[in-house]
């Protein structure tokens, strides 16, 4: 497979996991403001996605979340994330099916349905999430039934995964700042539910710890818990499964180097256990984003950028 | 009662040939097409024709036109209703294309070696030389079988008697035929169980042959040789075509970064490290392919291909240089050509061409400009062109000083009153000029021709422009037995 197309394939799936993370946060941060319950302000997500204020300030949530999901200045807008995950497919779209192009291509051109940017508007969202969400089932499900086997698909698995981690990461550091679980009397459960929520992992939960509300549970399933899907762990084990299977047909020196940084990065996250206070477990987060990063460095060296 | 309304509203324009309809009925090949049609209720129709638009765009069948950062997604317009041709006259058309490729090939071969043709003053060494498109650097370069254009499009008009004429050969990189395809696919859902009950000749197999024949190319070079296709990229607005051929093809999709030559060979950036490259269908032009030997600011092509070219270690499809062979003002040779190499009379009529650098031809033609359609020799697209009987003054004036100050780059045809076929437009059937592009592959066993091709269709009422960006549309084509 070409080196350039590998790499589209990889971001176009970091992309469409972006997507999936963010939409379902931002619904729950909506129900959970609509519950009367707001975990973060709206104008503090905005910034968020703002981060160069390219976008004009907005106010509001109907008027934030329009923007975070159709404007185009805003650097992170989902509409961005559809746009930047088509390109990648247009360019990769010999190597993925067409029912896979076919997919992305409709989530595209739903995000440009003036229909929906008006339903923000009338303050009705959750239609808008309900439908976006779905398109991404919709995307998860072609990609999983259509998709060939082989290096294309799991430089996509492994693009998603790494994502996946990434973003959990994120979300984990985020309400680490709003929620500090190290003094129990200050740790907000009601904000780690509306986290697990958001995740799909509030009835695994449930199950696992029926009764109880503790936080530092919620933290270790997103972190460490290797059967739900949307843990640190999960998606760093899975990042290992494909890449061996990318091992069966690559070349000895490439595996290796990023095999190894895989394996440090699962020792780290698996031998590591940080102090209990906010500050050592914001660091040990740093230092486990830091050695995914440096794994997609391995990636663009050994795949996507080598140098002739 | 309903397909008495259908044509009696058809108006068929004074003095033009209509592909459907003769005085006072519908010609025969299209009969049966019509009373399934006819039988079809209003609704039904209408519905069927909003669901083709919104296929093209779900389907991302489209163009993108970059404008401003983020694209525009633009479809090329699509008709539902096709243009038929009986068996007979396709064949005819066969024979003339075929016949024509082979005189055009031989005359790309001979122009690039021993130019016979111009030492024995069939065609002018000034006009070739002369012309931007004829490549130095082709000069004494072989090709693989002796092939220059192993595709080509020849668009085919139909005059007011219905005799077929050649408007232009496309021999360097023609588009469309993924529109072929697609609009054939559009139509078997549009009308089922119509285009087997009409015995309608099928065109899918159209990447078959020509991976077929681009396998063959590297066959001397490997026992399983690799086939790409060269894109521009994702910006070019013929992509989506570039796409489709690729993965009908099942062949990689490269761009000029994804490519490297060493030691004068090709090689593409893989996963795996690199891998040589015997066949390039590249869908990049001349000017662009290797900025070392081209246009040095090209970033679509890839430095050192054309050595490789020329040493002979990799082949590109087409070849490089055609662009000589279909050049506006070599139009006008092509008959000679085909009496010049194959020693027979042309099969199809060229439209009467007059040459702006020949003094009485061009007094002539700006005497009578007003009945003429004045084309620059060198673009295409429907672009730099002007038609006498619908232009201003001032466009006149214009075009007559371009002419005079370089005469060489314009050539002047009678305006050709193009035939009409029915399309559905505001809920009814009206007449729209078309033409059709067939589309020939030119391989070591032969010349095979995909029975029909695009045709395109002028939408604008009165207009007689065809092509795409100057607001025409496409519609399928049916060859039927």
């Amino acid at each position: 497979m070409l080196s350039r197309v590998a790499e589209n394939i990889f971001w176009m799936s970091r992309y469409m996991e972006r997507t999936n993370i963010h939409l379902r946060n931002l619904q729950t941060l909506y129900i959970a403001s609509q519950d009367g319950v707001p975990v973060i302000s709206w104008e503090t997500i905005y910034k968020e996605y703002n981060p160069g204020q390219k976008s004009a300030a907005c106010t509001g949530d109907s008027e934030i979340l329009q923007n975070i999901f159709f404007d185009n200045n805003l650097e992170y807008s989902l509409s961005n994330n559809i746009l930047r995950a088509r390109e990648n497919a247009r360019s990769a779209q010999d190597h993925i099916t067409k029912e896979l192009w076919q997919s992305l291509n409709d989530f595209y051109h739903q995000m440009r349905n003036p229909a929906l940017k008006a339903q923000i508007a009338n303050h009705d969202p959750i239609t808008v999430f309900d439908q976006f969400i779905k398109q991404c089932m919709h995307y998860y499900g072609t990609v999983d039934n259509s998709m060939f086997r082989g290096e294309g698909f799991y430089f996509l698995r492994i693009g998603g995964f790494i994502e996946r981690a990434l973003q959990c990461i994120l979300l984990l550091k985020r309400q680490l700042m709003i929620s500090d679980i190290s003094r129990p009397e200050q740790a907000d459960p009601v904000s780690w539910r509306y986290l697990l929520i958001s995740l799909s992992g509030y009835e695994y939960y449930l199950r696992a710890n029926a009764g109880s509300f503790n936080v530092e549970s919620m933290y270790n399933q997103i972190l460490y818990e290797d059967h739900f899907p949307n843990s640190v762990a999960y998606s760093l084990y899975q990042t290992a499964s494909f890449t061996k299977s990318l091992k069966k047909s690559n070349l000895e020196e490439q595996k290796d180097s990023i095999e190894f940084l895989l394996g440090k990065t699962i020792a780290y996250l698996k031998y590591n256990k940080p102090e209990p206070d906010t500050n050592s477990r914001l660091e040990f987060l740093t230092q486990l984003e830091s050695g995914i990063h440096e794994i997609v460095q391995a990636f663009d060296r050994h795949y996507f950028k080598v140098a002739y | 009662m309903k397909q008495k309304s259908i044509l009696g509203d058809y108006n068929m324009l004074q003095g033009v040939f209509d592909e459907m309809m003769a005085p006072g009925k519908v010609r025969d090949h299209y009969a049966k097409f019509i009373s399934s049609f006819t039988g079809l209720k209003d609704a039904e129709v209408d519905s069927k024709n909003e669901l083709a638009q919104k296929l093209f765009m779900t389907q991302g069948i489209t163009f993108t036109v970059y404008s401003s950062g983020e694209g525009i997604e633009k479809i090329f317009p699509f008709d539902m209703i096709p243009r038929i041709i009986e068996a007979s006259e396709w064949d005819y058309i066969e024979k003339g294309i075929k016949q024509r490729l082979k005189a055009l090939n031989i005359f790309l071969k001979d122009v690039y070696h021993q130019q016979f043709i111009i030492k024995d003053g069939i065609i002018p060494a000034s006009l070739i030389y002369s012309c931007p498109n004829y490549l130095r650097e082709m000069v004494n370069v072989d090709v693989p079988f002796d092939i220059y254009s192993h595709i080509s499009g020849i668009d085919l008009i139909r005059d007011h008697d219905g005799s077929y004429y050649v408007l232009e050969d496309n021999l360097r990189t023609p588009s469309g035929v993924s529109y072929m395809l697609e609009n054939r696919n559009m139509s078997y859902r549009i009308f089922p169980n119509i285009l087997p009950e009409n015995k309608v000749r099928q065109v899918k197999e159209y990447p078959e042959l020509l991976v077929k024949n681009l396998l063959a190319l590297g066959n001397e070079k490997s026992s399983r040789p690799t086939v790409v296709l060269l894109t521009p990229g994702i910006y070019n607005s013929a992509y989506f075509e570039h796409t489709t051929l690729a993965r009908l093809m099942g062949i990689e999709l490269v761009e000029g970064r994804d490519l490297v030559v060493q030691n004068h060979k090709v090689y593409m950036k893989t996963t795996k490290g690199l891998k040589k490259v015997d066949v390039i269908y590249r869908r990049v032009d001349d000017e662009f392919i290797d900025p070392l030997v081209f246009r040095p600011d090209s970033v679509l092509g890839v430095p050192g291909i054309y050595h490789a070219y020329r040493k002979g270690n990799v082949a590109i499809v087409n070849a490089m240089g055609n662009g000589v062979a279909d050049d506006k003002a070599v139009y006008s040779y092509v008959p000679d050509m085909i009496r010049y190499y194959l020693n027979e009379e042309p099969i199809l009529k060229s439209v009467p061409t007059y040459k702006m650098e020949n003094q009485d031809e061009r007094k002539y033609a700006i005497e009578n400009i007003r009945d003429m359609v004045i084309k620059r020799t060198n673009e295409s697209g429907g672009y730099g062109m002007l038609i006498g009987d619908c232009a201003t003054d001032e466009e006149i004036a214009t075009f007559i000083d371009e002419i005079n100050k370089e005469p060489r780059q314009f050539i002047a045809q009678p305006i050709i009153k193009l035939s009409t076929a029915p399309c559905y437009i505001d809920g009814k059937l009206q007449p729209r000029r078309v033409d059709l592009r067939p589309y020939a592959l030119y391989g070591p066993d032969g010349i095979d021709i995909v029975p029909g091709g695009l045709t395109r269709v002028a939408l604008k009422e009165g207009s007689i422009v065809v092509n795409s960006s100057q607001g025409g549309g496409s519609k399928d084509t049916w060859i039927i037995d």
